[in-house]
């Protein structure tokens, strides 16, 4: 019943934003993980699904995604293979003609600590772009009242480390991370942001009066830290760019790949 | 007007505090929790605080759905107390810490 509601209400949010967004062009790409609850406080909470995706976040447009080369998580120092628990889901944007390939998950937060989840997709061959696309993406979800394991990093190739702790977020609060490539701060990186407009809280749809609001964009400082205000409820993703030093094949040329580190935290709205 | 040996007793004492170690940390900072899990008959609980010190001689109460008591204990220096399983599932556990630190869980499901 549940799911009916949200499949309906996305639906309603899609069409609406349909027929409100003005055309513009496809921008920022974003892997997503974006779990039910980012806090857990009872255990009859702690049966989550996670949705992963590869998607324009605010103008709700999904590209196919292949299944991904590794979903896990880390608790208290451990890491767990979760990739087997992948199943496949078609999902459609409002506008798109075709059905895409998303990815879901069940998975029980059953023991008090921090759960970060983390996501090794496949190479996405972007053809506008000429290169292809590599996310690696993270998200919190926070257990039974213990705040340890947030700030550390998973250990990817690419990765934002919060500095903000990433859940209990209120609208308008800051978030603040470091962006790691290879494990080193990554100096004055590009920081793409974006609002996830399917947000099960997001009260009414984003209409963006020009391209540029689609995007946010921030830049790190010398060591890697970058900051964000995120002015509304719902699901936010930080996108953080940086260009591989190796490339990849595609018909027989060697392609430029863009690695990106992702993260997602959610805000609420005082009330 | 404060006689002057007083303020050098009241000196002595801080710097003898500060000397001694005593953490400064804000004491209402840190929430405090309570988890629990049933295993093999046994009900164990941990008491931590947000920053994961265990919350040490922490007042434990079990009460059953309709809020009757059924049994009381005390957290460890690990902030752990167990507990027999007696009666029927949910348990309403409650953690008071004392300094306004509280906490109630339920434990509902046998396999946590």
């Amino acid at each position: 019943m549940h799911r009916v509601s949200a499949l309906l209400r996305t639906s309603i949010l899609g069409l609406t934003a349909l027929f409100t967004i003005p055309v513009m062009p496809a921008h920022a790409h974003f892997g997503a993980i974006i779990p039910r609850a980012d806090i857990v406080t009872q255990s009859e909470e702690g049966n989550l699904t996670l949705d992963i995706a590869f998607l324009h976040p605010l103008e709700q447009q999904y590209m196919e995604m292949a299944r991904p080369k590794q979903f896990g998580v880390l608790h208290r120092g451990k890491q767990t293979d979760l990739t087997a628990s992948l199943r496949p889901v078609k999902a459609k944007g409002p506008g798109q003609n075709n059905w895409f390939t998303r990815w879901e998950a069940e998975y029980a937060i059953s023991r008090p600590g921090d759960y970060t989840f983390f996501v090794q997709p496949q190479p996405y061959w972007e053809e506008a772009e000429d290169s292809f696309i590599l996310h690696y993406t993270k998200v919190c979800v926070h257990g039974f009242g213990l705040e340890l394991g947030w700030d550390t990093p998973v250990g990817l190739p690419t990765e934002i480390v919060p500095l903000t702790r990433p859940y209990g977020l209120w609208t308008a609060n800051l978030f603040t991370g470091q962006v790691l490539v290879n494990g080193q701060p990554a100096p004055f990186a590009e920081v793409e942001v974006e609002y996830l407009n399917s947000s099960p809280d997001n009260p009414s749809p984003i209409q963006p009066p020009s391209a540029p609001y689609v995007t946010q964009v921030v830049k790190a400082d010398s060591n890697g830290i970058f900051s964000y205000a995120m002015p509304r409820q719902g699901w936010w993703g930080f996108a953080a760019l940086s260009p591989a030093e190796w490339t990849l094949p595609h018909d027989g040329k060697d392609k430029a790949v863009e690695l990106g580190a992702v993260y997602w935290v959610h805000t609420a709205d005082m009330r | 007007m404060i006689r002057r040996p007083i303020v050098h007793i009241i000196a002595a004492y801080l710097l003898l505090m500060l000397l001694a170690g005593t953490p400064i940390r804000p004491a209402h900072a840190h929430g405090v929790s309570l988890f629990a899990y049933l295993d093999n008959g046994m009900v164990y609980t941990e008491s931590y605080f947000s920053d994961g010190r265990p919350v040490v001689g922490g007042k434990v109460t079990v009460a059953d759905r309709h809020q009757k008591p059924l049994i009381h204990g005390e957290t460890d220096k690990q902030g752990l107390w167990s507990f027999p399983l007696s009666g029927a599932l949910p348990l309403v556990i409650t953690l008071d810490a004392s300094l306004g630190h509280r906490h109630t869980f339920t434990l509902r499901q046998a396999k946590q």
